[in-house]
């Protein structure tokens, strides 16, 4: 393949094969997610089926 | 279609209003540049830079989730304090407090252990995800501000025995060559590195180079059949740790065939071994630790002649490799005839089975003793490279000095001359650098059990989900007298054992600098702002250091087991008389001290690189804090082989490899026509200064000056710390998948990576699951001797592990299978292997 102006370089082609970028959704800063934050830390911690131990809830 | 046309293609009015940018991809070692775009104050896209030599446009399906790792749902806006009664109480409720008074109470803890029990009592747990100038303020603050040692990086489970293994053969830490070799060499050997899943990007350019050159042949050696045996001309499965035995047989074909290259070797080598007796890096009570006497000095080595590195290998035939390692004679003989062919350049890569192994170390060094033999290195297409998993597991973690023997460039604390350097550069008092190693990450969480960590800090990781055998480490952080303090972007299992939760600014959202694997330093700018009250890490360190004046920490300090380096046992002594002399003030803070110094604040912000964008950390603290650490950093690096460049020249190209000599990157080190430190008529010149002086003949031979030379080391096959037995009859070995990355604290809030793979997998082979009445898709219990998950069991797919081995990936905080590992380490890197330890599976309770 030639790089003239009329064609594409090789590097230029691979950005072509890129899938096209679509937006992304909003970011939290719009909203307060305290609530939701706190819910995830007080989940417990993954249990160990043969052990009790008190980290097992946060 | 025409240039003019797909321009008009690319004018879709999806894209109106989006200012791009280049940046690095946030994910593993590889070090892929991207292009950020942003709009309104958001990342709406990422793509593959074009421009980047690194990954020419493409990323990987992680890579692409760049933008959307900052925007989960639950990202920490807020500092988070454990309360009770509007106090902080270890036993309270998480609750909103302000950055004041999450330094108040911080500061308050960190002085409370501090001044009474000593620089040893506090640790920061950092991270090779560090931005070069996070990893920069925490060696600083801690090292020259706190006097303590007891900072070390997530990069110690990572990529520690790498570094071991290249201090001890080069005498200079990373690999001499470069991505550039995939496109010469004609034999790519994998060493436990599934590249494939772990380092798709770099993959795709050897599958590239293997299908536009049909006689480039690739091998993969692995415990157990995975995607990267998929374009693999030779698959190898090996039993645990026989590498080291399989490394030697290959040396000894090399021997026996007359393949040796004598007059490389001859020229730029030198035989070397040391200790075997050195046990494995578990607490000194442990069983196997009884009776090594070695392992206090496991690094130690001398030189061998050849007769006697003949004779060590001689042992290493077929017959014996072969019943050990259960690999066909036949493929060790066709594996041995691609390393010792004089006409073929072969290029090594490894990642964790190799580096997280009880002898990590010697294994890293056992390629090079390879690569030595062949003179198959530091030119194009040869060359011995281990590949890191954290995008700056290299630029920050090694070359910065955040590990708790290292300052920066290759400098260690425990070498006078070293400190003296370094405080020179610091404008330090003379003695200020504390010369007892620190506690590394393993003993850093066995010390918080025992109290002797009281305050330990984590930036950008996840050590409670990352550690081996976590759960007596989750039981010390709730219930010790210590006060844990967490970093982060995500509500993580860390996060849930903390006792203060501290908000951190996402790459995009910050200025920084990350290295990788090929020594490439990138730049980039921030692109957006972080979102609530979350802060850039260096900015909270930065803080932190405002709350402590000179007077508290430069003063006479309690430190045990100094008495080998010369001072008064259990006593650091004061350096604030030494310091008035230089003009400091004892009320005059660390932040004043040792960051906003006058040379510092001479960098102005805003400043034209910047090109318009902001700088949040700039912004609060009045000068350009990037720019001046980056410079004062670089100059540790001149002249000694670690060059880099000015702080805005990467801010025009896509990253360069140091050596940056004369505006010039370095391809391959040690190498006559690539290396600017190698003279006209070396050829070769390993010129990396650390362990260059040892033992001549054995261990109390008399010193022999090593300049110039690489060591080729005979290191013997050693078992592993736990092996399957009667009780627990089954290897496990942890990894990871594709989708997702390290912990998955990021890649789990990726919709479309988390569909892909919600779950961790419990793979094993067919036969062994229906042994144990079990099938595929059911719940079995896995079990070690310390601890259990749940898993669903796979028998199918990307992972095929042989009869007696499963495999379990880590990603998955729901499946927290380091609760079954094995805190045995390499004892000369400190590296855990999280590769081997023994366990079995059975069938759920009724």
């Amino acid at each position: 393949m030639s790089d003239s102006d009329t064609s594409l370089s090789r590097r230029e082609l691979l950005s072509r094969l890129i899938p096209r970028p679509r937006p992304e959704p909003a970011a939290p800063s719009d909203v307060d997610n305290t609530e939701r934050v706190l819910r995830e830390l007080s989940k417990p911690i993954s249990p160990d089926p043969n052990r009790r131990s008190t980290c097992d809830a946060a | 279609m025409t240039r003019d046309a797909l321009a008009a293609a690319d004018k879709l009015d999806v894209e109106a209003g989006w200012t791009w940018d280049k940046s690095a991809c946030r994910f593993c070692g590889v070090g892929c540049g991207i292009l950020v775009a942003t709009k309104e104050g958001r990342v709406v896209a990422v793509k593959g830079d074009p421009e980047s030599p690194v990954n020419r446009g493409i990323n990987c399906i992680k890579g692409y989730a760049n933008a959307k790792i900052q925007y989960g749902e639950d990202r920490l806006t807020k500092p988070l304090l454990r309360m009770k009664n509007g106090k902080y109480d270890k036993n309270g409720r998480f609750t909103p407090v302000s950055w004041e008074q999450a330094f108040d109470v911080m500061a308050a803890k960190w002085k409370q252990y501090y001044d009474t029990l000593g620089p040893s009592s506090v640790a920061i747990f950092g991270s090779g995800q560090f931005t070069v100038d996070e990893g920069y303020v925490a060696a600083k603050l801690m090292k020259a501000g706190f006097r303590s040692n007891n900072l070390d990086p997530n990069a110690r489970h990572c990529m520690a025995s790498a570094v071991a293994g290249f201090m001890q053969t080069f005498g200079m830490d990373e690999p001499p060559g470069c991505y550039d070799d995939i496109e010469h060499a004609d034999a790519i050997v994998c060493w436990g590195a599934n590249m494939a899943e772990c380092h798709p990007v770099l993959w795709s350019r050897v599958s590239d180079r293997k299908l536009t050159h049909e006689k480039t042949r690739i091998v993969n050696l692995t415990t157990f059949s995975n995607r990267t045996s998929d374009a693999a001309d030779l698959e190898i499965v090996f039993r645990p740790q026989t590498d080291l035995a399989i490394m030697n047989f290959i040396a000894r074909h090399m021997l026996e065939k007359g393949r040796v290259n004598w007059d490389f070797v001859n020229k730029h080598c030198v035989f070397a071994a040391g200790p075997t007796d050195i046990g494995y890096g578990l607490p000194d009570d442990h069983p196997l630790e009884q009776g090594q006497a070695n392992r206090a000095t496991p690094d130690a080595h001398w030189t061998i002649s050849r007769e006697e590195f003949e004779k060590s290998v001689a042992p290493y035939d077929a017959d014996y490799v072969s019943k050990l390692s259960g690999v066909p004679k036949e493929q060790l003989v066709e594996l041995a005839e691609i390393y010792s062919d004089p006409a073929l350049k072969v290029l090594s890569f490894w990642t964790m089975g190799f580096n997280q192994h009880t002898r990590g170390t010697w294994v890293n060094e056992q390629a090079y003793m390879l690569h030595l033999l062949g003179g198959k290195i530091s030119t194009p297409g040869s060359g011995a490279f281990s590949l890191t998993g954290q995008p700056s597991a290299c630029g920050t973690a090694r070359e910065v000095g955040v590990f708790a023997h290292r300052l920066p460039a290759d400098m260690v604390v425990n070498n006078p001359k070293h400190r003296e350097i370094t405080e020179g550069h610091w404008k330090l008092p003379a003695k200020t650098l504390n010369p007892k190693i620190g506690t590394h990450a393993v003993a850093m969480m066995r010390q918080l059990k025992s109290g002797q960590v009281r305050f330990f800090w984590s930036l950008v990781t996840n050590p409670f989900q990352d550690y081996p055998n976590i759960n007596p480490w989750l039981e010390a952080a709730r219930e010790g007298d210590n006060f844990i303090v967490v970093s982060d972007v995500y509500p993580t299992v860390s996060a849930k054992v903390a006792d203060l939760v501290l908000p951190a600014a996402m790459i995009f959202e910050k200025w920084g600098a990350y290295g990788n694997s090929e020594r490439r330093g990138q730049h980039w700018r921030q692109q957006v702002k972080a979102p609530g009250e979350a802060r850039a890490d260096v900015w909270q360190l930065l803080e932190f250091s405002k709350r402590f004046t000179l007077a508290e920490v430069w003063k006479d300090q309690p430190l045990p087991g100094l008495k080998e380096a010369g001072y008064e046992d259990g006593k650091l002594p004061s350096v604030l008389e030494a310091a008035l002399k230089l003009g400091y003030r004892p009320d005059q803070t660390l932040y004043d001290a040792l960051f906003a110094t006058e040379a510092n604040k001479a960098f102005a912000w805003p400043d034209p690189i910047a090109e318009g964008r902001s700088n949040d950390v700039a912004e609060r603290l009045g000068f350009f804090v990037h720019k001046a650490l980056w410079q004062e950093y670089r100059k540790f690096g001149l002249g000694n082989g670690h060059d880099l460049a000015e702080f805005d020249t990467y801010h025009k190209v896509r990253g360069l490899r140091w050596p940056v000599v004369n505006g010039r990157e370095t391809r391959w080190r040690y190498s006559e026509g690539h290396d600017p430190y190698v003279k006209p008529g070396e050829g070769f010149n390993f010129y990396g200064k650390a362990a260059k002086t040892i033992p001549a003949g054995g261990p109390t031979g008399a010193p022999v000056d090593l300049t110039g030379k690489a060591k080729i080391f005979f290191r013997p096959y050693a078992p592993p710390a736990e092996s399957p037995d009667a009780e627990y009859d089954l290897w496990l070995s942890t990894g990871r998948v594709l989708e997702h990355w390290h912990s998955g604290s990021m890649t789990k809030r990726v919709p479309e990576l988390d569909r892909a793979v919600p779950h961790a997998k419990l793979y094993m082979h067919p036969e062994d699951a229906s042994a144990r009445g079990l099938a595929r898709g059911e719940e079995a219990l896995l079990e070690s001797r310390r601890g259990s998950v749940r898993a669903r069991i796979e028998t199918e797919g990307r992972n095929l592990p042989p009869k007696g081995l499963v495999f379990v990936p880590w990603f998955d905080e729901n499946l927290l299978i380091n609760k079954l590992t094995l805190d045995a380490t390499c004892p000369i890197s400190k590296q855990t292997d999280f590769k081997k330890c023994a366990c079995r599976v059975r069938k759920l309770p009724a």
